[in-house]
């Protein structure tokens, strides 16, 4: 009787395996995306919540290379494109030289990029300030007929449910630039 | 909606249109002031309102508030404006209510809306020191202090007509407020104080009945009281 071989874990683990379907490239793909884009995602979140600066960004996404290098660069571009918004534009400026610091060799482009996103912050600001102003002469006008008035009261626009519909509809009239503008980065820095 | 275990408050008439509603329940809750009929449309202005419900023996808060005010003719349903003197439950829990219920405006001091928001409460006008016109034909000037020390920003508020000085928890009958919650500073505290015993004052209205019904009249009692809060300050209390 022939005397049976006596496997090791490593060679049962590989029998098992050896009758699974092999991954087809698409899913090899996904499997690093999912691997690989938190680290992006992560280093965008660092980044903008001032963990890490904009020239560490670089010297981060060095350390991988080939295909999970490129997934990780476009998840920190594409999280730091989304990051940008009408309400802080210190923050949106911040996300912009966090894509400069990752594309120095497209920095024309993200100039070019970076004046539009300005121009729309100051506008949208701009008429809001304007707007919240008159808004703010209005709602004194109407304590007023109540019979509240004087140096010591200063209504509160963020309760004010006109000045809300009417911020909505201001945000909503730059978000569609914005929108352009977020795409226009994304196709010019990936 | 009536809230269980109402107790009758203890109200009076300080002087024309103002009127006290002293706290006599058992748990912890404030004096409420009301300037009746204050507002164009007739309301009235109340200042802390206090609990809804207290938290402990679940005395009613407001609708000890609100049928008080009905037994003085003054329609407890009808209240247009609260102003806070702080931003503690025991003063404005009730003002979330009164807001949701009666579409009353609620004022508070910027410096007290993250206590307030944390309570679920929202902000109307914001009160900073200045003055504060109730009415138009029968107009009532008030000038409000920014007077921290019990909060960042607690106020009190001085009708100089009057000589009436709402003190809220700044100063009490032989006290003061309490400095030790969150946001509190003896040094402020003591220095709204003595910008307050500056003033002509001939009602002071605090917050809380301590010691006695929190209604302090008379100039000379009310110099006296300041006298002795000094004191106390010098002997390093605070």
């Amino acid at each position: 009787m022939e005397e049976e071989k006596v496997k090791s874990a490593l060679e049962l683990a590989m029998e098992k395996i050896s009758g699974l379907p092999q991954l087809t490239p698409e899913e090899i793909a996904a499997q690093k995306e999912r691997e690989f884009r938190p680290i992006g995602e992560t280093l965008c979140k660092k980044y903008l919540e001032g963990a890490m600066t904009g020239e560490a960004l670089p010297a981060e996404l060095a350390r991988y290379e080939g295909e999970p290098g490129r997934i990780v660069r476009r998840a920190v571009i594409q999280s730091l494109c989304r990051s940008i918004g009408l309400e802080d534009a210190r923050a949106a400026i911040a996300a912009l030289a966090g894509i400069v610091s990752v594309r120095s060799d497209r920095a024309r482009f993200l100039e070019e990029a970076g004046e539009n996103l300005e121009k729309i912050i100051h506008q949208f600001e701009q008429e809001k300030r304007e707007k919240s102003l008159a808004f703010a002469i209005l709602a004194r006008r109407q304590l007023e007929s109540l019979g509240i008035s004087g140096s010591a009261v200063e209504p509160n626009l963020d309760e004010n449910a006109e000045w809300l519909e009417e911020l909505a509809a201001i945000r909503q009239s730059y978000e569609s630039s914005l929108e352009q503008l977020r795409e226009r980065l994304l196709e010019g820095a990936l | 909606m009536r809230r269980p275990g109402i107790l009758k408050s203890h109200a009076m008439k300080i002087v024309d249109n103002l009127y006290a509603y002293v706290w006599r329940g058992n748990d912890n809750n404030c004096n409420s002031y009301v300037f009746a009929g204050a507002l164009n449309d007739g309301s009235h202005v109340v200042i802390d309102p206090g609990h809804l419900v207290t938290p402990y023996y679940q005395e009613s808060g407001l609708d000890r508030l609100t049928d008080g005010m009905d037994r003085d003719g003054i329609a407890g349903s009808s209240v247009g404006l609260v102003i806070l003197t702080h931003a503690h439950p025991d003063h404005c829990e009730a003002a979330i209510a009164l807001r949701e219920e009666n579409r009353a405006l609620v004022a508070l001091h910027e410096a007290d809306e993250a206590s307030y928001r944390m309570l679920g409460g929202k902000v109307d006008v914001y009160l900073k020191e200045g003055i504060l016109e109730l009415g138009a034909q029968k107009r009532i000037t008030l000038q409000i202090y920014h007077s921290p020390g019990h909060t960042p920003g607690h106020v009190t508020i001085y009708w100089p007509l009057r000589k009436v000085l709402i003190a809220g928890d700044c100063i009490f009958y032989r006290s003061t407020g309490r400095t030790d919650f969150p946001g509190g500073d003896a040094r402020s505290l003591r220095e709204s104080i003595d910008a307050l015993s500056e003033l002509e004052i001939e009602y002071l209205l605090c917050g809380h009945a301590y010691g006695n019904p929190g209604i302090i009249k008379g100039e000379e009692n009310i110099r006296d009281n300041f006298r002795y809060i000094k004191n106390f300050f010098g002997a390093g209390a605070l």
